[in-house]
Protein backbone atom coordinates (compact mmCIF):
# COMPACT_ATOMS: atom_id res chain seq x y z
CA UNK A 1 0.00 0.00 0.00
CA UNK A 2 2.45 2.19 0.97
CA UNK A 3 4.92 1.27 -1.53
CA UNK A 4 2.13 2.24 -4.27
CA UNK A 5 1.62 5.64 -3.10
CA UNK A 6 5.12 6.02 -2.85
CA UNK A 7 5.42 5.20 -6.40
CA UNK A 8 2.36 7.13 -7.44
CA UNK A 9 3.90 10.25 -5.51
CA UNK A 10 6.89 9.72 -7.76
CA UNK A 11 5.43 9.46 -10.88
CA UNK A 12 3.31 12.72 -10.23
CA UNK A 13 6.58 14.63 -9.05
CA UNK A 14 8.61 13.24 -11.64
CA UNK A 15 6.62 14.10 -14.72
CA UNK A 16 6.15 17.93 -12.66
CA UNK A 17 9.97 18.71 -12.53
CA UNK A 18 10.27 17.21 -16.43
CA UNK A 19 7.48 19.41 -17.55
CA UNK A 20 9.29 22.57 -15.45
CA UNK A 21 12.46 21.83 -16.77
CA UNK A 22 13.65 19.45 -19.56
CA UNK A 23 9.98 19.59 -21.14
CA UNK A 24 9.32 23.24 -20.60
CA UNK A 25 6.45 24.52 -22.43
CA UNK A 26 8.19 27.64 -23.44
CA UNK A 27 11.70 27.25 -23.55
CA UNK A 28 11.34 23.48 -25.67
CA UNK A 29 8.57 23.62 -27.54
CA UNK A 30 7.28 27.42 -27.93
CA UNK A 31 3.58 26.64 -26.87
CA UNK A 32 1.79 29.71 -25.54
CA UNK A 33 4.60 31.91 -26.27
CA UNK A 34 2.55 34.21 -28.56
CA UNK A 35 -0.05 34.27 -26.03
CA UNK A 36 2.62 35.00 -23.14
CA UNK A 37 4.02 37.87 -25.05
CA UNK A 38 0.87 39.58 -25.23
CA UNK A 39 0.21 39.44 -21.77
CA UNK A 40 3.55 40.68 -20.70
CA UNK A 41 2.87 43.52 -22.73
CA UNK A 42 -0.57 44.16 -21.72
CA UNK A 43 -0.74 46.43 -18.62
CA UNK A 44 -4.11 45.23 -17.92
CA UNK A 45 -2.59 41.73 -17.31
CA UNK A 46 -0.61 40.43 -14.03
CA UNK A 47 1.59 37.87 -15.04
CA UNK A 48 1.30 36.05 -12.10
CA UNK A 49 -2.58 36.55 -11.52
CA UNK A 50 -2.46 35.26 -15.76
CA UNK A 51 -0.78 31.82 -14.96
CA UNK A 52 -2.43 30.86 -11.68
CA UNK A 53 -5.72 31.13 -13.61
CA UNK A 54 -3.85 28.90 -16.23
CA UNK A 55 -2.74 26.46 -13.95
CA UNK A 56 -6.11 25.73 -12.60
CA UNK A 57 -7.46 25.69 -16.34
CA UNK A 58 -4.77 23.43 -16.88
CA UNK A 59 -5.32 20.98 -14.16
CA UNK A 60 -9.19 20.97 -14.95
CA UNK A 61 -9.21 20.75 -18.58
CA UNK A 62 -6.52 18.22 -18.63
CA UNK A 63 -8.79 16.00 -16.17
CA UNK A 64 -11.81 16.80 -18.30
CA UNK A 65 -9.96 16.08 -21.37
CA UNK A 66 -8.34 12.52 -20.07
CA UNK A 67 -11.79 11.62 -19.59
CA UNK A 68 -13.71 12.97 -22.64
CA UNK A 69 -11.40 12.41 -25.50
CA UNK A 70 -10.94 8.17 -24.99
CA UNK A 71 -14.91 8.03 -25.37
CA UNK A 72 -14.48 9.37 -29.09
CA UNK A 73 -11.95 6.41 -29.54
CA UNK A 74 -14.43 3.89 -28.42
CA UNK A 75 -17.15 5.96 -30.43
CA UNK A 76 -18.15 4.90 -34.07
CA UNK A 77 -16.25 7.89 -34.87
CA UNK A 78 -13.43 6.27 -34.11
CA UNK A 79 -11.98 6.55 -37.59
CA UNK A 80 -12.19 10.50 -37.48
CA UNK A 81 -11.04 11.09 -33.69
CA UNK A 82 -7.60 12.80 -34.83
CA UNK A 83 -10.02 15.45 -36.74
CA UNK A 84 -11.96 15.99 -34.00
CA UNK A 85 -9.93 16.04 -30.74
CA UNK A 86 -9.29 19.69 -31.21
CA UNK A 87 -13.17 19.80 -31.12
CA UNK A 88 -13.46 18.02 -27.90
CA UNK A 89 -10.26 19.56 -26.16
CA UNK A 90 -11.61 23.14 -27.14
CA UNK A 91 -15.09 22.09 -25.82
CA UNK A 92 -13.55 20.86 -22.42
CA UNK A 93 -11.60 24.30 -21.92
CA UNK A 94 -15.41 25.89 -22.92
CA UNK A 95 -17.27 23.83 -20.46
CA UNK A 96 -14.33 24.68 -17.36
CA UNK A 97 -14.33 28.84 -17.91
CA UNK A 98 -18.17 28.42 -18.21
CA UNK A 99 -18.43 26.84 -14.92
CA UNK A 100 -15.64 28.91 -13.28
CA UNK A 101 -17.25 32.50 -14.61
CA UNK A 102 -20.60 31.43 -13.21
CA UNK A 103 -18.59 30.46 -9.74
CA UNK A 104 -17.08 33.41 -9.72
CA UNK A 105 -20.42 35.76 -11.51
CA UNK A 106 -22.17 34.42 -7.87
CA UNK A 107 -19.64 34.70 -5.25
CA UNK A 108 -17.65 38.01 -6.16
CA UNK A 109 -18.73 41.86 -6.39
CA UNK A 110 -19.78 42.82 -9.48
CA UNK A 111 -16.24 45.73 -10.00
CA UNK A 112 -14.06 42.35 -8.93
CA UNK A 113 -15.53 40.15 -11.28
CA UNK A 114 -15.08 42.43 -14.49
CA UNK A 115 -11.56 43.24 -12.53
CA UNK A 116 -10.23 39.23 -13.32
CA UNK A 117 -12.91 38.25 -16.34
CA UNK A 118 -10.36 40.08 -18.70
CA UNK A 119 -7.25 37.85 -17.39
CA UNK A 120 -9.39 35.02 -17.29
CA UNK A 121 -10.57 35.20 -21.34
CA UNK A 122 -7.00 34.74 -22.35
CA UNK A 123 -5.89 32.19 -19.77
CA UNK A 124 -8.71 29.70 -20.21
CA UNK A 125 -7.67 29.08 -24.02
CA UNK A 126 -4.32 29.29 -25.58
CA UNK A 127 -1.69 26.65 -26.99
CA UNK A 128 0.08 26.06 -23.59
CA UNK A 129 -2.81 24.42 -22.56
CA UNK A 130 -4.46 22.95 -25.72
CA UNK A 131 -0.61 21.50 -26.96
CA UNK A 132 -0.18 20.29 -23.01
CA UNK A 133 -3.12 18.19 -23.54
CA UNK A 134 -2.95 16.89 -26.98
CA UNK A 135 0.76 15.78 -25.96
CA UNK A 136 -0.41 13.88 -22.92
CA UNK A 137 -3.21 12.24 -25.09
CA UNK A 138 -0.81 11.53 -27.59
CA UNK A 139 1.53 9.71 -25.68
CA UNK A 140 -0.76 7.88 -23.72
CA UNK A 141 -0.13 8.97 -19.94
CA UNK A 142 -2.46 8.13 -17.37
CA UNK A 143 -4.27 9.49 -14.88
CA UNK A 144 -1.55 10.54 -12.33
CA UNK A 145 0.85 11.31 -15.39
CA UNK A 146 -1.60 13.21 -17.05
CA UNK A 147 -2.40 15.36 -14.09
CA UNK A 148 1.47 15.73 -13.02
CA UNK A 149 2.55 16.64 -16.30
CA UNK A 150 -0.16 19.14 -16.89
CA UNK A 151 0.65 20.90 -13.74
CA UNK A 152 4.58 20.64 -14.24
CA UNK A 153 3.77 22.33 -17.75
CA UNK A 154 2.00 25.15 -16.57
CA UNK A 155 4.23 25.92 -13.47
CA UNK A 156 7.20 25.92 -16.39
CA UNK A 157 5.16 28.61 -18.01
CA UNK A 158 4.94 30.93 -14.92
CA UNK A 159 8.38 30.32 -14.51
CA UNK A 160 9.30 30.99 -18.10
CA UNK A 161 7.04 34.06 -18.15
CA UNK A 162 9.21 36.06 -14.83
CA UNK A 163 12.00 34.91 -16.85
CA UNK A 164 11.07 36.55 -20.10
CA UNK A 165 9.48 39.85 -18.29
CA UNK A 166 11.97 40.50 -16.10
CA UNK A 167 14.69 40.01 -19.12
CA UNK A 168 12.36 42.38 -21.55
CA UNK A 169 11.94 45.17 -18.71
CA UNK A 170 15.89 45.08 -18.09
CA UNK A 171 16.64 44.64 -22.08
CA UNK A 172 13.97 47.39 -23.60
CA UNK A 173 16.31 50.26 -22.95
CA UNK A 174 18.48 52.86 -25.20
CA UNK A 175 21.54 50.97 -25.43
CA UNK A 176 19.71 48.19 -28.30
CA UNK A 177 20.20 49.48 -31.27
CA UNK A 178 16.19 50.87 -32.14
CA UNK A 179 15.97 47.96 -34.77
CA UNK A 180 16.06 45.17 -31.82
CA UNK A 181 14.12 46.57 -29.41
CA UNK A 182 10.72 44.90 -28.49
CA UNK A 183 10.16 41.78 -30.25
CA UNK A 184 13.87 40.88 -31.71
CA UNK A 185 15.27 40.90 -28.90
CA UNK A 186 13.23 39.46 -26.42
CA UNK A 187 13.11 36.42 -28.82
CA UNK A 188 17.05 36.29 -29.00
CA UNK A 189 16.85 36.17 -25.31
CA UNK A 190 14.41 33.31 -25.17
CA UNK A 191 16.67 31.58 -27.28
CA UNK A 192 19.80 32.15 -25.30
CA UNK A 193 17.75 30.78 -22.10
CA UNK A 194 16.25 27.96 -24.73
CA UNK A 195 19.83 26.48 -25.29
CA UNK A 196 20.44 26.79 -22.06
CA UNK A 197 18.08 24.41 -21.51
CA UNK A 198 18.79 22.54 -24.35
CA UNK A 199 22.50 22.04 -23.34
CA UNK A 200 21.13 20.79 -19.60
CA UNK A 201 18.86 17.56 -21.02
CA UNK A 202 21.18 16.61 -23.81
CA UNK A 203 19.96 18.33 -26.41
CA UNK A 204 16.99 15.36 -26.58
CA UNK A 205 13.13 15.34 -25.10
CA UNK A 206 13.24 13.70 -22.04
CA UNK A 207 9.63 11.88 -22.84
CA UNK B 1 0.76 65.11 -57.69
CA UNK B 2 -1.43 62.55 -57.12
CA UNK B 3 1.78 60.27 -55.49
CA UNK B 4 2.52 63.53 -53.54
CA UNK B 5 -0.93 63.16 -52.47
CA UNK B 6 -0.43 59.52 -51.92
CA UNK B 7 2.68 60.22 -49.59
CA UNK B 8 1.39 62.48 -47.95
CA UNK B 9 -1.77 60.65 -46.73
CA UNK B 10 0.09 57.46 -46.07
CA UNK B 11 2.34 59.36 -43.39
CA UNK B 12 -0.62 61.24 -42.27
CA UNK B 13 -2.42 58.43 -41.80
CA UNK B 14 0.51 56.02 -40.72
CA UNK B 15 -1.41 53.89 -38.20
CA UNK B 16 -4.15 52.78 -40.98
CA UNK B 17 -1.14 52.22 -43.38
CA UNK B 18 0.14 50.12 -41.12
CA UNK B 19 -2.97 48.04 -40.38
CA UNK B 20 -3.82 47.44 -43.77
CA UNK B 21 -0.08 46.57 -44.87
CA UNK B 22 -0.32 43.12 -43.46
CA UNK B 23 2.28 41.46 -45.56
CA UNK B 24 5.01 43.63 -45.10
CA UNK B 25 4.39 46.82 -42.38
CA UNK B 26 2.35 45.09 -39.77
CA UNK B 27 3.43 41.38 -40.40
CA UNK B 28 1.88 38.65 -38.21
CA UNK B 29 4.82 36.84 -37.59
CA UNK B 30 7.62 39.09 -37.89
CA UNK B 31 6.17 42.63 -36.22
CA UNK B 32 3.22 41.33 -34.15
CA UNK B 33 4.81 37.43 -32.68
CA UNK B 34 1.91 35.58 -34.04
CA UNK B 35 2.17 32.40 -34.51
CA UNK B 36 5.22 32.20 -32.67
CA UNK B 37 5.47 28.36 -31.58
CA UNK B 38 4.70 26.23 -35.17
CA UNK B 39 6.82 28.88 -36.89
CA UNK B 40 9.86 28.66 -34.09
CA UNK B 41 9.58 24.76 -33.61
CA UNK B 42 8.17 22.95 -36.85
CA UNK B 43 8.75 25.86 -39.64
CA UNK B 44 12.28 23.82 -39.95
CA UNK B 45 12.38 23.17 -43.46
CA UNK B 46 10.28 24.31 -47.41
CA UNK B 47 8.06 21.00 -46.61
CA UNK B 48 6.76 21.89 -43.10
CA UNK B 49 6.28 25.43 -43.71
CA UNK B 50 4.06 24.16 -46.94
CA UNK B 51 2.53 22.13 -44.93
CA UNK B 52 1.79 24.97 -42.28
CA UNK B 53 1.00 27.54 -44.75
CA UNK B 54 -1.72 25.27 -46.26
CA UNK B 55 -3.26 25.03 -42.94
CA UNK B 56 -3.43 28.57 -42.25
CA UNK B 57 -4.70 29.13 -46.13
CA UNK B 58 -7.46 26.61 -45.28
CA UNK B 59 -7.75 28.15 -41.54
CA UNK B 60 -7.40 31.53 -41.23
CA UNK B 61 -9.95 33.63 -43.52
CA UNK B 62 -12.92 30.74 -43.01
CA UNK B 63 -12.63 30.99 -39.46
CA UNK B 64 -12.60 34.98 -39.43
CA UNK B 65 -15.59 35.13 -41.56
CA UNK B 66 -17.74 32.77 -39.93
CA UNK B 67 -17.44 34.29 -36.77
CA UNK B 68 -17.38 37.59 -38.29
CA UNK B 69 -20.98 36.91 -39.51
CA UNK B 70 -22.19 35.06 -36.52
CA UNK B 71 -20.52 36.39 -33.16
CA UNK B 72 -21.81 40.12 -33.53
CA UNK B 73 -23.76 40.45 -30.86
CA UNK B 74 -21.96 38.23 -28.56
CA UNK B 75 -19.78 39.86 -24.88
CA UNK B 76 -15.88 39.33 -25.16
CA UNK B 77 -15.88 36.41 -22.70
CA UNK B 78 -19.02 34.31 -24.83
CA UNK B 79 -16.83 35.11 -27.63
CA UNK B 80 -13.81 33.79 -26.57
CA UNK B 81 -14.91 30.58 -26.75
CA UNK B 82 -16.91 30.32 -29.79
CA UNK B 83 -13.82 32.10 -31.80
CA UNK B 84 -11.62 28.43 -30.63
CA UNK B 85 -14.69 26.59 -31.09
CA UNK B 86 -15.14 27.97 -35.37
CA UNK B 87 -11.65 27.81 -35.36
CA UNK B 88 -11.57 23.71 -34.18
CA UNK B 89 -14.31 22.66 -36.82
CA UNK B 90 -12.55 24.29 -39.27
CA UNK B 91 -9.47 22.80 -38.78
CA UNK B 92 -10.95 19.26 -38.37
CA UNK B 93 -12.08 19.77 -41.64
CA UNK B 94 -8.94 21.52 -43.04
CA UNK B 95 -7.07 18.58 -41.53
CA UNK B 96 -9.29 15.66 -42.91
CA UNK B 97 -8.93 17.62 -46.02
CA UNK B 98 -5.21 17.75 -45.89
CA UNK B 99 -5.00 13.92 -44.92
CA UNK B 100 -6.86 12.92 -48.20
CA UNK B 101 -4.24 15.10 -50.02
CA UNK B 102 -1.24 14.07 -48.69
CA UNK B 103 -1.92 10.85 -46.84
CA UNK B 104 -0.16 10.56 -43.11
CA UNK B 105 2.64 13.78 -44.47
CA UNK B 106 -0.29 15.64 -42.83
CA UNK B 107 0.55 14.35 -39.33
CA UNK B 108 4.08 15.44 -40.07
CA UNK B 109 3.93 18.46 -37.16
CA UNK B 110 2.68 16.39 -34.41
CA UNK B 111 0.99 19.03 -32.15
CA UNK B 112 1.85 22.27 -33.85
CA UNK B 113 -1.01 21.74 -36.54
CA UNK B 114 -3.65 21.54 -33.94
CA UNK B 115 -2.41 24.45 -31.55
CA UNK B 116 -3.32 26.62 -34.59
CA UNK B 117 -6.75 26.66 -33.56
CA UNK B 118 -5.90 28.38 -30.60
CA UNK B 119 -3.26 30.59 -31.89
CA UNK B 120 -3.46 34.60 -31.63
CA UNK B 121 -3.12 34.30 -35.31
CA UNK B 122 -6.32 32.82 -35.66
CA UNK B 123 -8.48 33.90 -32.87
CA UNK B 124 -6.78 36.93 -31.61
CA UNK B 125 -10.08 39.09 -33.07
CA UNK B 126 -12.19 37.92 -29.84
CA UNK B 127 -10.49 40.58 -28.13
CA UNK B 128 -12.00 43.02 -30.34
CA UNK B 129 -15.24 44.81 -29.40
CA UNK B 130 -15.58 46.81 -33.15
CA UNK B 131 -17.65 44.53 -35.38
CA UNK B 132 -16.10 43.38 -38.62
CA UNK B 133 -18.08 43.64 -42.21
CA UNK B 134 -18.66 40.34 -44.48
CA UNK B 135 -15.81 42.16 -46.64
CA UNK B 136 -13.54 43.64 -44.25
CA UNK B 137 -12.97 40.11 -42.45
CA UNK B 138 -12.29 38.43 -45.92
CA UNK B 139 -9.91 41.24 -46.89
CA UNK B 140 -8.13 41.26 -43.58
CA UNK B 141 -8.30 37.32 -43.42
CA UNK B 142 -6.48 36.81 -46.67
CA UNK B 143 -4.11 39.63 -46.37
CA UNK B 144 -3.09 38.14 -42.57
CA UNK B 145 -2.86 34.60 -43.77
CA UNK B 146 -0.25 36.45 -47.20
CA UNK B 147 1.72 37.81 -44.61
CA UNK B 148 1.80 34.47 -42.59
CA UNK B 149 2.62 32.40 -45.55
CA UNK B 150 5.59 34.54 -46.78
CA UNK B 151 7.01 34.64 -43.33
CA UNK B 152 6.55 30.83 -42.39
CA UNK B 153 8.55 29.83 -46.09
CA UNK B 154 11.29 32.29 -46.02
CA UNK B 155 12.02 31.03 -42.67
CA UNK B 156 11.33 27.54 -43.68
CA UNK B 157 13.70 27.78 -46.99
CA UNK B 158 16.32 30.31 -44.32
CA UNK B 159 16.49 27.60 -41.65
CA UNK B 160 16.59 24.44 -44.04
CA UNK B 161 19.38 26.30 -46.02
CA UNK B 162 21.26 26.99 -42.83
CA UNK B 163 20.73 23.61 -41.08
CA UNK B 164 21.10 21.07 -44.56
CA UNK B 165 22.59 23.10 -46.76
CA UNK B 166 19.22 22.40 -48.51
CA UNK B 167 16.66 24.52 -50.07
CA UNK B 168 13.00 22.41 -50.98
CA UNK B 169 15.48 19.01 -50.52
CA UNK B 170 17.93 20.42 -53.08
CA UNK B 171 21.45 20.13 -52.26
CA UNK B 172 22.98 23.69 -52.37
CA UNK B 173 26.23 23.53 -50.24
CA UNK B 174 27.55 19.98 -48.47
CA UNK B 175 28.36 21.79 -45.41
CA UNK B 176 25.36 23.03 -42.80
CA UNK B 177 26.35 26.43 -41.83
CA UNK B 178 24.26 26.48 -38.88
CA UNK B 179 23.55 23.14 -37.93
CA UNK B 180 21.05 24.32 -34.40
CA UNK B 181 18.80 26.36 -36.92
CA UNK B 182 16.39 23.47 -37.06
CA UNK B 183 15.92 23.17 -32.90
CA UNK B 184 13.81 26.00 -31.51
CA UNK B 185 16.58 28.13 -30.54
CA UNK B 186 17.53 28.33 -33.64
CA UNK B 187 14.32 29.20 -34.15
CA UNK B 188 14.13 32.19 -32.00
CA UNK B 189 17.17 33.07 -32.54
CA UNK B 190 16.74 33.41 -36.59
CA UNK B 191 13.33 34.72 -35.94
CA UNK B 192 14.51 37.55 -33.73
CA UNK B 193 17.42 38.56 -36.76
CA UNK B 194 15.02 38.33 -39.41
CA UNK B 195 12.58 40.51 -36.82
CA UNK B 196 14.91 42.64 -36.53
CA UNK B 197 15.92 42.95 -40.18
CA UNK B 198 12.08 43.51 -41.20
CA UNK B 199 12.27 46.26 -39.06
CA UNK B 200 14.98 48.38 -40.01
CA UNK B 201 13.41 47.51 -43.63
CA UNK B 202 10.03 48.98 -42.33
CA UNK B 203 11.61 52.35 -40.24
CA UNK B 204 13.95 53.10 -43.98
CA UNK B 205 10.35 52.85 -45.69
CA UNK B 206 9.25 55.35 -43.55
CA UNK B 207 12.48 57.37 -43.68
CA UNK B 208 12.21 57.21 -47.52
CA UNK B 209 8.27 58.65 -47.12
CA UNK B 210 9.01 61.16 -45.04
CA UNK B 211 11.88 62.47 -47.16
CA UNK B 212 10.23 62.50 -50.56
CA UNK B 213 7.00 64.02 -49.01
CA UNK B 214 9.51 67.20 -47.28
CA UNK B 215 10.79 66.71 -51.21
CA UNK B 216 7.42 67.85 -52.68
CA UNK B 217 6.95 70.56 -49.83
Amino acid sequence: MNSTLMNTLFTFFSYSVLAIGAENVIFARGLGLSTGLRMINDPRKDTIYFCTALTGFQLINSILAYLVVPLVYRSPLAGYARFITPVIIVACCAVSFIVVVLVLGFTLKRSAFKKIIYSLTGASINSAIVGTIILSLGRGFNFVETIGFGLGSSIGYLLAMMLISEGERKINHDLVPQNFRGLPITLIYISVLALAIFGLTGNTMAL
Amino acid sequence: MDRQKKIHEELLNWDDTVRRRKITLSNPVFIKGLALAPIAVAATTFKNSFILSLMVIMLLTPTRVITSLITRRMSVPLKTFFYPLVSALVFGAAYYAMYRMMGVTAFSLGVYLPILVVDPLIVKNFEKTRKESFLYSVINGLRNTAGFVLACMLLGCLREFLAFGTVAGIQLMSVSLLPMADKPFGGYLIIGLVSAVWSLCVNLYKEKLIKEDAMYE
